[in-house]
């Protein structure tokens, strides 16, 4: 098979894959809280719902902003599936996110200007560690490539926990988890009201939706990629990841931003950069 | 610019049989560049005396002095190619003949402006101009001319040009701070000419192509041709000359920051690079750029004055640029060239827009950028680019920094992992202080008419260039594998022999690809949904009722108009909390540059 093919699979996969994730989530959540839960398939129907109401809209901007998200969102994880240059990759991310923060800016409510100031903030404790995991990686597989890294059948985790600790730090972020749900959360009876997403609706949210189940397909891959050495428990290891993420979520109340910052950067600094220098000093 | 198209027809016509010396009897004659050199310590004298500015009066003294012991040094010293031509220098070249001359465009109107504005201010426009010519004049000197001797004096012209243009206004504050430029800088040219006569002294040479064929034989001039690049470059602890140049009229800054002086500095630092790299001078020099860059680029996050962000993130990308100097390798080398590329371009368009919305809102904090995008579309949709151009992927700069990161992984010391890190903090602030900045200018409500006016006032002579520039930073990213392959590449494997940098032809694909989608799919979305129907809503504020430019309803009848105001984190980024350290430790880290040669050097 092709990468391409690979790739176009990602496309029509992911977002099926993600949905489920997200119903398997909320089942999950409902469980440890003692309620029921909606159905598996709820995120599909709230989605679908999304795109059958009216047109409303704050201004012109902010719907072609929030298309570009998407396209760029499912342009990273199909490259990242096609085995392109990660490094590459992580940069498309952060253009995809910029498209994000900037439809919430377009806005000018309250909300979803301290959303997206806050969603910056995620973005600037995120960003170093994405970097320095990746220099990790290539470290120990000399290789950018998603499957030239596979292939390489080391076992990455072996060699960069520290990394893989940072990375399931920010995948909290990433994923928008409690404790670092700050920008938005999927309740809206936060201080913040519904951060970032407060002044989208209609068709705009269900891309967002849509684009964040594309998110976490790929950053589970992400995760996998630290246990490719063995396939059954790469796979078993990405979904135990994000049950420990749905784990923390029902666990932890919302940190502030300046502790999010701050505890991400002195995370990455001690147990990324410690773990790339610990690289060096073992001759890698 | 016809110099640049010269040069460029020049390459055409050999064919690409780079580089080329010239031998030239005219250019011999030392005598006359010496007087000239005197003219100006004259005139350097002078305005300190005027000025009563001792320690410029001081150095001027030494620097003479010193230039007139090498003048009569004695001892045969033959230069057989006074100039010559290579890819760099055509790089160079072409970046200060279409940048710098589009930004002399700009300030045609720009001063227009300005006088009109500031009418206290004695109008001096014809100086004004003469000094932006013989400045980019001096800079096609530097990077054409193979004699130092020749380079030191152009790089006295441009120091002295940068001197006389910050000081333009003549207010307290220009005078203070073109002086404090032109200390700095000088302490720079002092070292250039005792690095000259070290190497009259022990090699009898005083050609840059025989001083890189020395390698590491020549490291303790090359260190203190450093030191000058440091200095020139702005790097700290000198970056405060170069912000306190934003006094200048905005077209200064411009030049300052993109096409000449700065660049001038880094060209010098990575023309070293074979020479240091894997010294303690090297080393030294990396982790000096490393720390700017990590350093200014935190300062930003808590910056409100646009003009000052704009410098502090010069000086994050020339610590870039030097620290890819100091490590030296043929990759980071290639690197360093694309990064002064893309620089160069993005920032001289966001100075010229900068300085088109300060001639009309008459503000340079960050926070009164609200709205842009309604009062003055296009000039936005420009800013927009030129912000874009230096951090979103796939536009150059980012480009330059995740190379950067590849490259550094090879580098076999501790270096190679601590500028890793510094890379990684250094691109995430970054990525926070542009997006703050984007999305400020983005905000949509409604204005007054009155507003929407002011970009009609913005004349041809000030759009053309900010165009040009805006359409150049999209080209050179799409022609980023032709510039790459023709000109860079070559220019890399010339000097080390061995192939490097490039980004490949699969990636250079994706690159572009990125590229249309990041033009187009704006443009089509915004072209498409122009005719599509919808209800407009307004924006969420707690379901109080409040017109289309926000003015809220509040109680007893009262109204209040929504502001908003973006993070800054003075408290863990705050300017004087960070600027004292990092000058502390950079000025370690460069006098051990100097003194770990001098001690221990191979």
């Amino acid at each position: 098979m092709g990468t391409l093919t690979l790739a176009l699979l990602y496309v029509i996969l992911a977002p099926v894959l993600g949905g489920l994730l997200a119903g398997l989530d909320r089942i999950i959540s409902a469980r440890m809280q003692g309620r029921v839960g909606p159905p598996l398939f709820q995120p599909f129907y709230d989605v679908s719902k999304l795109f059958s109401k009216g047109r409303v809209e704050i201004n012109k901007l902010q719907a072609p902003l929030i298309f570009c998200h998407l396209v760029f969102m499912i342009f990273t994880g199909a490259l990242f599936f096609q085995g392109g240059d990660i490094l590459l990759i992580i940069f498309a991310l952060a253009a995809s996110s910029i498209f994000f923060i900037l439809a919430a800016f377009t806005a000018g409510s309250p909300y979803s200007f301290v959303g997206a100031e806050r969603e910056l903030v995620i973005l600037l404790a995120a960003e170093p560690v994405f970097l320095i995991v990746l220099a990790g990686v290539f470290k120990v597989a000399g290789t950018f490539g998603f499957y030239d890294v596979i292939r390489t059948g080391k076992p990455l985790i072996a060699f960069l926990p520290g990394m893989f600790f940072c990375l399931l730090y920010v995948l909290t972020m990433k994923f928008r988890k409690s404790p670092f749900d700050l920008s938005y959360s999927h309740h809206a009876h936060q201080e913040l009201v519904k951060g970032i997403t407060t002044d989208l609706g209609g068709r705009s949210l269900a891309m967002i939706e849509i684009s964040h189940w594309y998110e976490n397909i790929f950053l589970l891959g992400f995760v996998y990629l630290f246990f490719a050495f063995n396939p059954v428990l790469g796979i078993a290891a990405a979904l135990f990841t994000y049950f420990l993420e749905i784990l923390a979520d029902n666990t932890n109340a919302r940190a502030k931003w300046q502790f999010s910052l701050v505890s991400t950067w002195l995370i990455t600094l001690v147990f990324g950069g410690g773990n790339l220098i610990a690289l060096y000093f073992m001759g890698m | 610019m016809i110099i640049a198209a010269v040069a460029l027809l020049f390459w055409q016509s050999r064919g690409g049989a780079l580089p080329e010396f010239f031998q030239s009897s005219y250019f011999g004659n030392y005598t006359l560049v010496f007087w000239l050199e005197v003219a100006m310590t004259a005139a350097i004298l002078y305005l300190s005396v005027k000025y009563k500015k001792w320690l410029a009066f001081v150095l001027a003294v030494v620097q003479i002095g010193l230039v007139a012991w090498f003048e009569h040094m004695g001892g045969e010293m033959p230069v057989a190619s006074p100039l010559y031509i290579d890819r760099f220098s055509l790089v160079m070249a072409g970046i200060i003949g279409v940048i710098g001359s589009l930004i002399c465009v700009y300030a045609l109107g720009y001063m227009k402006h300005f006088h009109r504005h500031y009418p206290m201010m004695t109008d001096r426009r014809p100086y004004f101009f003469f000094l932006l010519f013989i400045f980019l004049s001096a800079m096609f000197g530097i990077v054409f001319s193979n004699d130092m001797y020749y380079m030191l004096f152009f790089w006295e012209i441009t120091t002295l040009c940068s001197f006389l243009l910050i000081g333009y206004t003549r207010t307290q504050e220009a005078v203070n701070n073109s002086f404090r430029a032109l200390v700095m800088n000088m302490s720079g040219g002092i070292a250039f000419i005792i690095a000259l006569i070290y190497l009259r002294q022990n090699f009898q040479i005083c050609e840059l192509d025989k001083v890189i064929a020395l390698k590491q034989l020549a490291i303790i001039p090359a260190a203190l041709l450093c030191y000058a690049a440091l200095t020139k470059a702005a790097q700290m602890p000198f970056s405060s000359w170069l912000l306190g140049a934003m006094v200048a009229p905005t077209p200064t800054s411009a030049l300052l920051h993109s096409s000449t002086m700065v660049k001038a500095g880094v060209f010098l630092a990575l023309k070293m690079s074979p020479v240091i790299q894997n010294t303690y001078a090297g080393n030294a020099l990396a982790v000096v750029g490393g720390a700017t860059f990590l350093v200014c680029s935190l300062i930003n996050i808590a910056e409100h004055n646009v003009k000052k962000l704009l410098a502090y993130s010069t000086v994050a990308n020339l610590g870039l640029i030097v620290c890819c100097a100091g490590v030296g390798t043929s990759e980071t080398v290639w690197i360093g060239i694309m990064l002064i590329i893309f620089h160069a371009v993005s920032k001289s368009l966001l100075f010229l827009v900068a300085g088109t919305v300060e001639n009309r809102l008459y503000t340079k904090d960050i926070e009164n950028y609200d709205n842009l995008i309604v009062k003055m579309p296009v000039l936005s949709i420009l800013l927009i680019t030129g912000v874009a151009g230096m951090f979103v992927a796939p536009f150059g700069v980012v480009i330059s920094k995740w190379k950067a990161i590849e490259a550094f992984l090879s580098v076999p010391s501790i270096l190679g992992p601590v500028l890793i890190i510094v890379l990684a903090f250094g691109s995430g602030a970054t990525v926070f202080y542009w997006t703050k900045l984007m999305g400020k200018v983005m905000a949509v409500k409604d204005v007054p008419e009155l507003e929407k006016k002011k970009q009609d006032t913005i004349g041809m002579d000030e759009w053309v260039p900010q165009w040009g520039q805006a359409v150049l930073s999209v080209i050179i990213c799409l022609g980023l594998y032709p510039i790459s392959v023709r000109l860079v590449e070559p220019y890399v494997r010339g000097v080390y022999g061995a192939a490097g940098g490039g980004v490949g032809m699969v990636n250079y694909v994706i690159i572009v690809i990125m590229v249309s989608m990041m033009v187009l799919l704006p443009l089509a979305a915004i072209v498409f949904r122009r005719k599509r129907v919808y209800n407009q809503n307004n924006t969420y504020m707690s379901g109080r009722s409040m017109d289309s430019d926000m003015v809220v309803d509040c109680s007893m009848g009262s109204k209040r108009a929504v502001t908003l105001r973006g993070y800054y984190f003075e408290e863990l980024f705050g300017e004087h909390k960070l600027a004292l350290y990092a000058n502390t430790f950079c000025t370690a880290a460069i006098s051990f540059m100097i003194i770990a040669e001098v001690l221990w050097g191979r």
